[in-house]
């Protein structure tokens, strides 16, 4: 069971891990995320809308944590200190209010798996951009 | 640049809520690629700051108008994706699109509000497409 003190250190890893990565493959990476987000509200949206489904609800919130996670780190750079912490604290307060604190751990691997995944994608275009292919 | 379309009637058919929408998405055909790629790129941005700003609406409270505010972007996203490649579908194709973003319309919205919908649509439509014209415009001319 993670507690709310290392799940913020979680996030904050996450951050500070990303934004060492070039600011144009970050924003390959988030518009990759925000097309998945996208693709899901509009497959999913009889569940959503029509039947509320919690689960499923959470899922595009998964999603959306880790678009912010990728967009937050993109800043970093231009952040003050103080900036930064307001941002890790909103990804952080949408976290533990969308996921009961027994998904924290499986919810967090969740959120690696779509940035790696859309990290994995978003460098494949990349190289072709800088190849001017 | 501007489109105005004249829906008549308070009360839209099902039938008629199509027709709307196979107008919009016929219009916005006309324009370049480029554009609509562009238009389509900012109103998913725009869906997404709308789903970020009201995740405890949606997430937490299961706030109806807030999850119909969010679709209304998302056929905003779907009605520039289907105008985008319209050239490249056969008319079969196109149908099958238009069925799929009907459906969902009359889905998500109840009847007395699909006139009021049409029209958020609309609003929506004419910003993503002015900011992409302008951001177009600006690229050409390499500023």
């Amino acid at each position: 069971m993670i507690t709310k003190e290392q799940l913020k250190n979680e996030i904050r890893k996450r951050f500070d891990e990303l934004s060492g990565y070039d600011f144009k493959l970050l924003n390959e990476v988030f518009y990759t995320i925000l097309l998945h987000i996208y693709i899901w509200l509009d497959g999913l949206w009889k569940a959503i809308v029509l039947e509320f489904d919690g689960e499923v609800i959470r899922r595009v919130y998964m999603r959306l944590i880790a678009s912010r996670i990728v967009r937050e780190a993109s800043l970093v750079d231009v952040l003050k200190k103080e900036e930064l912490e307001d941002r890790i604290n909103e990804v952080y307060e949408m976290f533990i209010r969308i996921f009961p604190q027994h998904m924290w751990k499986e919810a967090l691997e969740k959120i690696d798996e779509e940035i790696k995944s859309s990290l994995n994608t978003a460098m494949e275009v990349y190289v072709i951009t800088q190849k001017g292919k | 640049m501007g489109i105005d379309y004249d829906i008549g009637g308070n009360m839209l058919t099902k039938e008629q809520v199509k027709d709307e929408i196979r107008k919009r998405i016929e219009e916005l055909g006309k324009h370049d690629f480029t554009v609509l790629d562009e238009a389509l790129n900012t109103s998913t941005l725009l869906l997404y700051l709308a789903s970020s700003g009201l995740w405890k609406s949606i997430a937490i409270e299961r706030n109806i108008d807030a999850i119909k505010f969010i679709y209304q972007h998302v056929i905003v996203s779907e009605i520039f994706r289907t105008a985008e490649v319209i050239d490249a579908l056969k008319k079969e194709g196109l149908e099958k699109y238009i069925d799929e973003i009907s459906e969902m319309f009359t889905g998500v919205f109840p009847q007395a509000e699909w006139k009021y919908r049409l029209e958020r649509i609309d609003e929506f439509i004419y910003i993503a497409l002015t900011s992409a014209l302008r951001m177009t415009m600006a690229k050409s001319q390499g500023k």
